[in-house]
């Protein structure tokens, strides 16, 4: 037994070692292994659907649809095809891959997806259930599902536009009958006079009578008046105000019309208005290069008086014509005269006027206010007085008397204020049509020490007197009364002004200049001082109060005093209690001093005339203007001194001007972005002899893209200077493209558009001019609305192009066109890369 | 005594070389009929099967080969069957095509379009098999008179 089992031993551990080889054999490398058929059969469909012809598909399905126009372009391919009806009919896709693929005899599941859309399927178990799939893929351009099968791109242009010109009076011209040419080359689609007229009058166009019209209410306000185009025709036009002693103190005759290119010649002609009365001519030109050659033709009849013609402060002519007669000025005479350099890229004021006549006497009326402190160092204080002599004086030295004794001298800074404001009252009424206000200012500017604009002398004189010291320095108190005074008693057609007085230091500030900077620059923000420097700005800046400044005494913050004038536009003044009454002599005079207006006073007949043929010819280097469409708009002014006007980015300014009524003044100063580029004062001191342009060109040179402001001042004299008119504009001239282009979109089939325009007139179109279907589309002021929004190409170009046209942004197009101006064009695009594009793919899968 | 037992001992051990080599040897040759054999050539005919339809959906060479020129068979131009040179091909010995198209073992082709060659019908290429043997099938797609339709390529020892 023993034998036995040691005998099988070693067999049965043989026998359990293969057992246990087998095993982990078998494990490790399993005896059956599926091998997976490789199949080319996706790719190979791809393939045949995009090497096969739509138009070459033996099929009678496909032939059908050919023939029933539901297949229109047949060298596209089966796989374009099938991925256009894909876009919008999923079953006809399906159809027809069905039928173009029903030879295909194959036992594999095969799918066809354009994106996530199935189109075709050949299979017997779902994908779903798939543990193998074989994708091929193939971008196809030009279709988007959901989107369309082409492409539509248009492109939205103007041809052509109304083009606005501008045939301007001058500053001012009278007396009589007066003319301006207009000259045009085109077909005029309206006309327009806007002018201050000092009198109705009756409007002629070529000698016939167009129509009556009022004159201005008043010298700052212009008419505006649309004028009959049947009166006109090609070529030179004379529009004529006939009325009793006429004049006009600026305006414009304005025209539309269509016109073709730009020519920017080199030459410029200034066109003399005409004027049959009393020849009275203020204005100016603009020379935009640099002057090489000059002349003037002066057509006159100035037999009965001398006649006198200024350029800049430079006396061309002096003298009398024999009857009617032109005199002409050669380039060789005139730049002798005249220092052309001085004249190029400038705005020279132009004068024509009678030598001997007597112009204005006409006092420009003025309410000045006297704002004075009255805080408790005015009080009357003894200088060098015994201390203890004083204590027991029983008026502590308040008295002449008293401080006298004590060995004192008396410093009465009220009086002296009280004396020197009675000699401003009379200084300032002693001219007819002048008042005179009243404000002193303590701890605040009390109702107590105010007097409201008057020219009742014993009326202002008796507020003076009633005035005592004490309190604090509040200048700014004083000031803000003054102005808010002037504004609900007075207006801008009045000199405006008022005199400040201080002894001291401001010390109480005011809740209306709100947070102010350090404007005295003793390193504190926000002070008593900042606040009345503030005040006096504001003053100014907001409604051209002139405001002058006396500092009084030793303890006077001068530097806050200079501040107050210099921002003020006024004079500073400073003196002691002695010096008092005279400075405000000198106030008084300053303001009060005899300013000569524009007009004249016409005593009797003058026969003299101007005629409009008179000109002056510039001839200087022209510059290059770029191409594009004209587009001229006019902003009005925000307030009487200044207004803002924009420039895109993709304009070109052509010219900008700013016009000025100023009424029988001046235009004495005219800034852009806070550049001067026009001062009258620096031609002379006596404006009588100057002439007063309406209008004033711009240097391109200081206009920035986006906004820039505009600055313009009047007045009669060197530091007389107010604000000029609300009515002043700014018309500027760009060259923009005119074109857009819409992206590819799925749609062009266009709207009926309502549109705005900047000068009010609304025009309905259908864009193109083939569309007859319903979708509206609006551009105005009210709001944009496009039918199709992004979906019709047409919609989008249009669109895009009045927004270009909408250069201010308000709604309203500023490129006035017509319907025909209007030029659209449409490319149909298809097969665009990487634009729209598809991806399909032909799945094969194993279960 | 002794010598008994040491016998014992010895014969087991021969028992058990005997037991464990002819057992590793049957399994070895089970493995190597029961799956080497078979999937290998299945793979095989597959693989030939490809050559043969990747040299057909080719243009061929010289691209415009004939019978008396040509190097790799290839009847598919522009994308699909080139009937001249599918009628070429066809005209040729199969011997010759199998070379070319380097091939050990037999084939034929199908169409799912009737094929038509020289006005005949003709319903496939190459040799068909005699009786039950080893086939694979490797099948195209392919646009044959402008529809499109399979190519398959059966190969068969």
């Amino acid at each position: 037994m023993e034998l036995k089992k040691k005998g099988v031993f070693f067999s049965a551990d043989a026998m359990a070692a293969l057992l246990i080889i087998m095993i982990v054999l078998l494990v490790a490398f399993p005896l059956v292994t599926r091998v997976s058929p490789e199949s080319e059969v996706q790719a190979d469909v791809l393939n045949s659907l995009s090497n096969l012809q739509v138009g070459k598909v033996d099929s009678a399905y496909v032939q059908s649809l050919i023939s029933s126009g539901v297949i229109n372009e047949t060298n596209k391919s089966l796989l374009q095809q099938i991925g256009e009806f894909a876009v919008f009919d999923v079953s006809r896709a399906r159809l027809l891959a069905e039928d173009v693929l029903s030879d295909l005899d194959t036992n594999q599941n095969i799918g066809i997806w354009y994106d996530n859309s199935l189109v075709y399927s050949n299979n017997k178990t779902a994908i779903e259930d798939a543990d193998e799939i074989d994708v091929s893929r193939q971008v196809v351009s030009g279709l988007q599902v959901g989107n369309g099968t082409t492409g539509f791109s248009a492109r939205a242009s103007l041809s052509s536009s109304s083009r606005n010109e501008f045939f301007y009076f001058g500053g001012y011209v009278g007396d009589g009958n007066i003319s301006v040419s207009v000259n045009y080359e085109g077909v005029l689609a309206s006309a327009e006079i806007e002018a201050v007229v000092n009198n109705d009058f009756n409007l002629y166009v070529n000698d016939i009578l167009e129509g009556i019209y009022p004159g201005s209410v008043d010298e700052f306000t212009p008419i505006v008046e649309n004028i009959s185009t049947n009166l006109f025709n090609n070529g030179v036009n004379l529009v004529e105000l006939r009325g009793e002693n006429l004049h006009t103190a600026g305006g414009f005759v304005r025209i539309s019309y269509d016109n073709g290119t730009l020519i920017e010649s080199g030459t410029k002609r200034y066109q003399f208005p005409g004027i049959a009365g009393f020849v009275n001519l203020y204005d100016g030109f603009y020379v935009p290069g640099q002057l090489s050659e000059m002349e003037i033709s002066l057509h006159l009849n100035s037999s009965v008086a001398s006649t006198f013609l200024n350029v800049g402060n430079v006396t061309v002519f002096n003298g009398t014509t024999v009857g009617e007669q032109t005199i002409l000025f050669s380039d060789s005479a005139l730049s002798s005269l005249l220092d052309y350099n001085s004249l190029s890229f400038e705005n020279t004021p132009l004068r024509l006027g009678l030598a001997n006549a007597t112009y204005g006497g006409v006092l420009q009326e003025v309410d000045v206010f006297s704002v004075t402190d009255l805080s408790g160092s005015m009080r009357a204080s003894c200088n060098g007085g015994s201390f203890w002599c004083c204590l027991f004086s029983g008026d502590f030295c308040g008295s002449q008397n008293t401080c006298n004794s004590c060995g004192g001298v008396l410093e009465d800074k009220l009086s002296a204020a009280k004396e020197a404001n009675n000699i401003f009252i009379d200084a300032i009424l002693n001219s007819t049509g002048n008042r005179v206000g009243l404000q002193g200012y303590k701890n605040d500017a009390s109702p107590d020490d105010f007097h409201v604009l008057s020219s009742n002398t014993g009326s202002l004189k008796s507020e003076v007197a009633s005035w005592g010291a004490g309190g604090s320095t509040c200048i700014c108190c004083g000031i803000n009364a003054a102005v808010n005074s002037l504004l609900s008693d007075s207006n801008s057609s009045k000199f405006r002004s008022f005199v400040v007085m201080s002894d001291g230091e401001a010390n109480v500030e005011c809740a209306e200049q709100g947070s102010t900077p350090d404007l005295n620059g003793n390193g504190n923000v926000d002070d008593a001082g900042d606040d009345a420097i503030q005040a006096a700005c504001d003053a100014f800046n907001n409604y051209g109060m002139q405001i002058s400044a006396v500092g009084f005494g030793s303890d006077a913050d001068e530097t806050t005093l200079q501040a107050i004038a210099s921002c003020g536009g006024g004079a500073y003044y400073f003196g002691d209690v002695s010096d008092l009454a005279e400075i405000y002599e000198d106030v008084a005079a300053d303001i009060i001093a005899t300013y000569v207006e524009q007009t004249v006073e016409v005593l009797g007949s003058v026969p003299t005339r101007l005629y409009p043929d008179s000109y002056i010819d510039f001839t200087y280097s022209a510059q290059q203007s770029p191409f594009g469409l004209l587009a001229t708009i006019e902003k009005d002014f925000d307030d009487a001194s200044s207004g803002e006007f924009f420039v895109p980015l993709d304009a070109s300014i052509l010219e900008a001007r700013v016009t000025s009524y100023s009424g029988p003044r001046w235009t004495d100063e005219v800034k852009i972005n806070g550049a001067g580029i026009y001062n009258l004062s620096s031609y002379g001191e006596n404006y009588i002899g100057l002439g007063d342009p309406f209008n004033f060109v711009i240097p391109n040179s200081l206009i920035l893209s986006g906004n820039n402001s505009v600055e313009v001042s009047t007045g009669v004299a060197p530091g007389n200077s107010t604000f000029g008119s609300e009515s002043n504009k700014i018309i500027y001239t760009l060259l923009k493209n005119a074109s857009s282009f819409s992206p590819i979109v799925a749609s062009a089939e266009g709207c009926i558009w309502t549109l705005e325009f900047e000068d009010g007139s609304v025009i309905n179109v259908a864009v193109p001019s083939s569309y007859s279907g319903s979708d509206v589309c609006t551009y105005t002021s009210s709001g944009q609305v496009v039918a199709d929004g992004e979906n019709d190409a047409f919609e989008v170009a249009v669109l895009e192009l009045l927004e270009k046209l909408d250069i201010d942004g308000d709604g309203k197009i500023d490129v006035i066109f017509t319907a025909q101006d209007l030029e659209l064009s449409l490319d149909e695009i298809t097969g665009i890369p990487f634009t729209w594009s598809t991806e399909v793919q032909v799945r094969r899968w194993l279960p | 005594m002794t010598i008994m037992k040491a016998q014992a001992w010895g014969f087991d051990l021969i028992i058990a070389v005997m037991i464990f080599v002819v057992g590793i040897l049957a399994f070895y040759f089970y493995s190597i009929n029961y799956s080497g054999e078979g999937s290998v050539g299945f793979i095989s005919l597959k693989e030939e099967g490809s050559l043969i339809a990747e040299s057909l959906l080719s243009s061929g060479s010289p691209a415009d080969w004939n019978a008396s020129n040509v190097v790799r068979i290839g009847i598919y131009d522009n994308g699909r069957i080139n009937e001249t040179k599918l009628e070429e091909f066809y005209g040729m010995d199969y011997s010759t095509t199998k070379s070319l198209f380097r091939v050990r073992d037999d084939y034929y082709l199908n169409f799912s379009s009737s094929l038509e060659i020289g006005g005949n019908p003709v319903d496939y290429i190459g040799l068909l098999p005699s009786g039950e043997e080893n086939l694979a099938k490797v099948e195209r797609v392919i646009v044959f008179n402008d529809k499109v339709g399979t190519m398959e390529v059966f190969v068969w020892n």
